[in-house]
């Protein structure tokens, strides 16, 4: 029953978010109530209550459930007490168990249907590096998620990739799960940016690096730790985005100091350039089955939102809301874009390139490097406010905006 | 040469000059020979003129491309432009007057920019402000062989508060020494 009310009110809601904002937070009131509790024979009980609230976090960001705090008294083994949780209007409860076998960290939970008075999930999970246990937690609720067949979270479970600065022309890369709790430095010395994953299997990504006599791009393997070289420009070289079959990048290059997009191929290590204007041309995407581009350029006298398909000469205006647009993702007809607002402030806006559609989707603070996620649900972005840098989360179907502090430095770029 | 060195060779000479002096006159027999105080002080002359020639020339070597680099100022820019403003055109003239004299070392072009819009997007505008720069330098018979052009975008503040005063600092385009293509 619960099953059935969850998939119908998340089929309404997953209208993506052009006039249905309204019809979404009024549904919010149909999501089935969870409460979570960690058994009472946990090993390991520091670990179970982090797992915990991770998992919490998680269901409240899908937007999919309602949490409950209440917490249920009971070890693993035990059938819980369903009369208190009922009596709170609970219709899902969690049971976590964790313990630590052989230098693996176990995770088990069940999920007990409250209103079926049934067990439907009893799962385990593991990992070799205890400090992993964010993506315990996440694995977790995508299980969750994906019992009720909810709309897909499994970007959770993704690891996130920044660069951040330290100092003056100093900067790390880092991977991290999203809500940056996990976090592993993978390049330090010097100066490191822009990192984007080669594929969508996240094995490795490509960076540039200040560090050699010129602006080059890498690809680094973080399981092996292999470095490659890719190609190298004069004043400077982004990798912006890579085809979906990982054969080719978009790269800004700049030869001569003129900054322009071009097309490389991984294959035949050859370079097409794809735009000539004696202005600034960056930021390139590829749209449309990678056939055309959609690029930030200052052609008409301030950055602003361009397409161009590759091969041909025309480049076509996307935007015409804002003075001031300096970067932008694509999903399908949708563009998410920063624009300049005031002193100080950039805010990120959501369009449809086949209407007048428009939204805001942030108020305040310097909020750049927008990218959509692989099923154009969410979006992921850097905020710095108050002198603070965060990692943001929007999830656009369900009007719903999280933020995750970074302790220490300031976000240059992202990719998930 | 230090200043102290000068004076101990200078002593030296003197000293050697006088024994020199003593040698020659006492060594004529039987014929006793007064140096005149006019010619000791014509002894003290020359040894004086060559002290000072040296030191002359050891004050030429000082200027280095060291020396002429870091006396060239940066040149700063309005937020969101890359042109040079008629102000820091002739100051880029300026500059121009002095990096012409590099003997060893080419000139190397580091744009910057504040911490304002996307990075790339600063990495491509700081570029466009050090070709801006490289242009003028060319203008100004420099040659384009001798200058290289690199960006670090907002990598590279060299303040950090918020407010436009250091924004406007950190706007800018800094000679360095590069190499000699």
């Amino acid at each position: 029953m619960i099953k059935k009310l969850l998939i119908l009110s998340l089929f309404i809601q997953s209208l993506f978010a052009i006039d249905a904002t309204m019809e979404i937070v009024k549904k919010a009131t149909n999501l089935p109530i969870i409460a979570i509790s960690v058994s009472s024979d946990n090993s390991d009980m520091t670990t179970a209550k982090k797992i915990r609230q991770m998992i919490i976090q998680d269901l409240a960001v899908s937007g999919h459930f309602n949490v409950s705090d209440v917490t249920v008294n009971t070890t693993y083994s035990q059938l819980p007490d369903f009369t208190i949780l009922k009596e709170a209007n609970v219709d899902l409860f969690m049971i976590i168990n964790t313990n630590n076998d052989l230098g693996k960290l176990n995770l088990q939970y069940k999920l007990f249907d409250l209103n079926a008075n049934n067990m439907v999930l009893n799962k385990q999970l593991s990992t070799n590096k205890k400090n992993r246990y964010p993506f315990l937690a996440h694995k977790a609720s995508i299980g969750i998620n994906e019992y009720f067949e909810a709309p897909s979270i499994s970007w959770m479970d993704k690891f996130v990739i920044f660069s951040r600065y330290t100092s003056a022309k100093k900067s790390e890369i880092v991977i991290a799960d999203y809500t940056l709790t996990y976090q592993k430095v993978v390049i330090k010395g010097g100066l490191n940016l822009f990192p984007k994953w080669a594929t969508s299997q996240q094995k490795s990504f490509y960076y540039t690096t200040y560090n050699k006599f010129l602006p080059t791009i890498i690809n680094y393997n973080i399981y092996t730790g292999k470095k490659k070289y890719i190609t190298q420009s004069d004043g400077m070289i982004v990798c912006s985005d890579v085809s979906e079959d990982g054969t080719k990048l978009l790269l800004t290059m700049a030869p001569n100091a003129q900054p322009d997009i071009y097309e490389f191929d991984t294959k035949t290590k050859r370079k097409k350039r794809l735009t000539k204007y004696r202005g600034i041309d960056v930021g390139a995407q590829y749209v449309e089955n990678d056939t055309k581009f959609v690029f930030i350029s200052d052609r008409l006298g301030k950055p602003n939102v361009f397409a161009k398909q590759i091969g041909s000469r025309g480049i076509e205006r996307l935007v015409y809301h804002g003075k001031n647009n300096n970067s932008a993702t694509t999903y399908k007809d949708y563009i998410v874009y920063t624009s300049k607002e005031g002193r100080g402030i950039f805010n990120l806006y959501l369009i449809s390139t086949q209407s007048d559609f428009l939204r805001p989707l942030t108020q305040s603070g310097k909020n750049q490097f927008p990218k959509f996620s692989s099923d154009g649900e969410t979006i992921i972005y850097t905020k710095e406010l108050n002198g603070r840098s965060s990692l943001g989360i929007i999830r656009l179907n369900y009007n719903k905006s999280f933020l995750f502090p970074l302790k220490s430095g300031k976000l240059q770029s992202i990719d998930w | 040469m230090t200043n102290t060195n000068i004076l101990k060779v200078g002593k030296k000479l003197s000293f050697y000059a006088l024994i020199a002096a003593a040698v020659t006159f006492t060594g004529c027999s039987q014929k006793q020979v007064q140096v005149e105080p006019e010619t000791k002080q014509e002894v003290k002359q020359e040894v004086k003129q060559e002290v000072l020639d040296q030191v002359v020339t050891t004050q030429e070597t000082v200027i280095t491309d060291e020396t002429i680099i870091s006396a060239v100022k940066p040149i700063h820019f309005a937020f969101d432009k890359y042109n040079l403003t008629d102000e820091t055109r002739m100051q880029a003239a300026n500059n121009a007057s002095a990096l012409a004299n590099l003997k060893n070392s080419g000139i190397k072009l580091e744009g910057n920019c504040d911490s304002w819009g996307s990075d790339e997007y600063n990495f491509a505008l700081g570029l466009k402000r050090a070709k801006s720069v490289k242009d003028a330098l060319v203008a100004e018979g420099i040659a384009a062989s001798h200058i290289s052009t690199i960006s670090y975008g907002e990598s590279n503040p060299i303040c950090e508060t918020d407010d436009e005063a250091c924004r406007a600092q950190n706007r800018r385009v800094e000679f360095k020494l590069g190499r000699l293509q």
